[in-house]
């Protein structure tokens, strides 16, 4: 790969591997610095790289540097391990096929009730417990989980919706 | 109903097991019946996750981080090089301060004082400028989107290098790119050739090339790395010689008629005079000078002497103090005057960041020992005893 392959490269696929990295870290500066660095290192020898594997690659790098960054903050390894490979299935996906899943999970949280996308965020985005966000709506903690539950059903309904 | 059931049961375990709860994970992952319907429920948490954290977090400058991953790898190829310089001059112990010298024995001196480098300012002394056709000379922060786009450039956002890569129809227009002293500029002209200009050096190229052949103009000194086309030879025509290529990388040098160097890097280069009397044809490694009605000197040489320019360093190998000190005027825009006392053949090997300040550079150069220049700013005058 050349020199203009690699920033074609770059440019292609920065944001996608900056949110992968963000998903695993949640520290905006910390996967700026991780892509970055990755690809830094990928310029180094640039002219060894192939382009048909270059993707994999590209999140296999990003996915160890964010391990270590777990690692490196005493963020337990195991927890990890097992999110990571829910993380990763979603990004490894068939563009076309990600793209349209994605769409339909824009298009769930544009339709949701208000409290439910409020569950949501508060427990993927801002990652906070079940209980503590049932705590602070002052439900139990069941209810949390079939605010998410309903969540998850209504998106199996949108991707059956789009395959008809 | 049992399947709906069912159903539930997996998607409350997968809920369960994407909580960001570590203590209830190390549960999950001990959970065997990790079946497909688990994991497809996993996977929508995670998406809904990826989701909301691209519509919450908002994207990096892309483009940010490109010039900083590049202005690292630049830091990288230049490191690379003090790194190899070091090792050819560390034969001794105390050799890393010698990196800056080495001497060798030197002609008569010339007994009056004599002025190298003159630096008359031009209008545009200052700034980086582009001619579209026969339109009036712009500086790249005049330029409007529309001129751009007359020429079929596009500027990166540090202005720091302008490309016509993909410019294949529209009129045919020449440009003329200018760059000034204490400056060097990239471009990536229609073909996907690369060229870095020097310091006073001005390029003229057609925004799309359609002859035969690829042919631009030259005044100063350029470093080509010529996109690969058999069908079409790449010439590079300055005042006094011509370079003619299929693809390969190469330095022009043609400040001035007794300064005229073309130092190939890859690939093969054929390169005549001006009235083609004279022709060479150069091996990488090699260097050929054209000497005034003589033709071409061949010599093998260290190209990196002749291409470090690019990688912000000034790199000489048993350059004498004038063509030294003519460098340094040429990028620090400053004249030089040699007293009677200094001498102006003294050969050695030099190493400089060109990024560093000038005084910085006289240091370097003073604290050999041979030579004492200081610069007086007032003046923009560089005296070298």
């Amino acid at each position: 790969m050349d020199r203009t392959g690699f920033e074609t490269l770059f440019r292609e696929s920065y944001v996608k591997l900056y949110y992968y990295a963000l998903q695993l870290t949640r520290d905006e500066e910390a996967s700026k610095d991780i892509v970055s660095g990755m690809f830094c290192e990928l310029l180094e020898h640039c002219d060894r790289v192939e382009q048909s594997t270059v993707t994999t690659y590209l999140y296999t790098a990003v996915r160890n540097k964010c391990v270590d960054h777990l690692r490196h903050n005493l963020i337990k390894a195991e927890y990890a391990d097992y999110y990571l490979k829910a993380v990763d299935a979603c990004y490894q996906d068939d563009e076309a096929e990600a793209a349209e899943k994605e769409r339909c999970v824009e298009e769930m949280l544009a339709r949701l009730p208000a409290q439910t996308s409020h569950i949501l965020k508060e427990c993927y985005l801002n990652r906070k417990k079940y209980k503590e966000v049932a705590d602070e709506l002052g439900v139990c903690n069941d209810t949390v989980k079939r605010h998410i539950m309903r969540a998850l059903k209504y998106l199996r309904e949108l991707y059956s919706g789009k395959k008809d | 109903m049992k399947d709906n059931l069912d159903n539930d049961k997996k998607l409350e375990t997968a809920i369960d097991a994407m909580e960001h709860d570590a203590d209830r994970l190390e549960n999950a992952i001990n959970t065997p019946d990790a079946d497909e319907d688990l994991k497809a429920a996993c996977r929508d948490i995670a998406l809904i996750e990826k989701v909301l954290l691209r519509q919450c977090h908002r994207a990096p400058d892309v483009e940010a981080e490109l010039d900083k991953v590049l202005a690292t790898n630049r830091k990288h190829t230049r490191r690379a090089m003090w790194r190899r310089i070091g090792w050819w001059t560390a034969a001794g112990v105390a050799a890393m301060l010698a990196l800056v010298f080495i001497l060798r024995g030197t002609d008569v001196n010339e007994a009056s004082t004599s002025l190298i480098a003159d630096s008359t300012p031009t209008a545009d002394a200052d700034e980086i400028t582009l001619r579209i056709g026969d339109a009036t000379t712009l500086s790249l922060e005049q330029l409007a989107e529309g001129d751009l786009q007359r020429s079929g450039a596009t500027l990166d956002e540090g202005g720091e290098e302008m490309t016509y890569a993909g410019t294949h129809v529209g009129e045919v227009v020449h440009n003329t790119l200018s760059v000034p002293r204490r400056k060097d500029f990239k471009v990536v002209l229609a073909d996907g050739t690369e060229v870095w200009l020097n310091a006073e050096s001005r390029l003229t190229y057609p925004n799309r090339f359609t002859d035969g052949e690829r042919r631009v103009k030259l005044q100063g000194e350029a470093y080509f790395k010529v996109a690969v086309d058999r069908q079409h030879p790449f010439v590079v025509e300055t005042d006094y010689m011509q370079s003619e290529v299929l693809g390969t990388e190469f330095n022009v040098r043609t400040y001035t008629a007794d300064d005229c160097h073309v130092t190939l890097v890859k690939g093969g280069v054929r390169v005549s005079d001006a009235a083609r009397r004279h022709v060479a044809e150069l091996r990488p490694g090699q260097d050929a000078r054209l000497e005034p009605d003589a033709g071409f000197v061949l010599t093998q040489v260290d190209t990196e002497a002749y291409t470090a320019w690019k990688d912000g360093l000034f790199y000489f190998d048993q350059a004498t103090l004038a063509d030294i000190m003519r460098e340094l005027g040429r990028w620090y825009d400053a004249d030089v005057t040699f007293e009677a006392s200094a001498d102006k053949n003294f050969r050695m090997r030099f190493l400089a960041d060109r990024r560093g300040s000038l005084e910085q550079v006289l240091d370097l150069l003073n604290g050999f020992g041979r030579v004492t220049a200081t610069y007086d700013a007032a003046t923009r005058r560089i005296t070298v005893k």
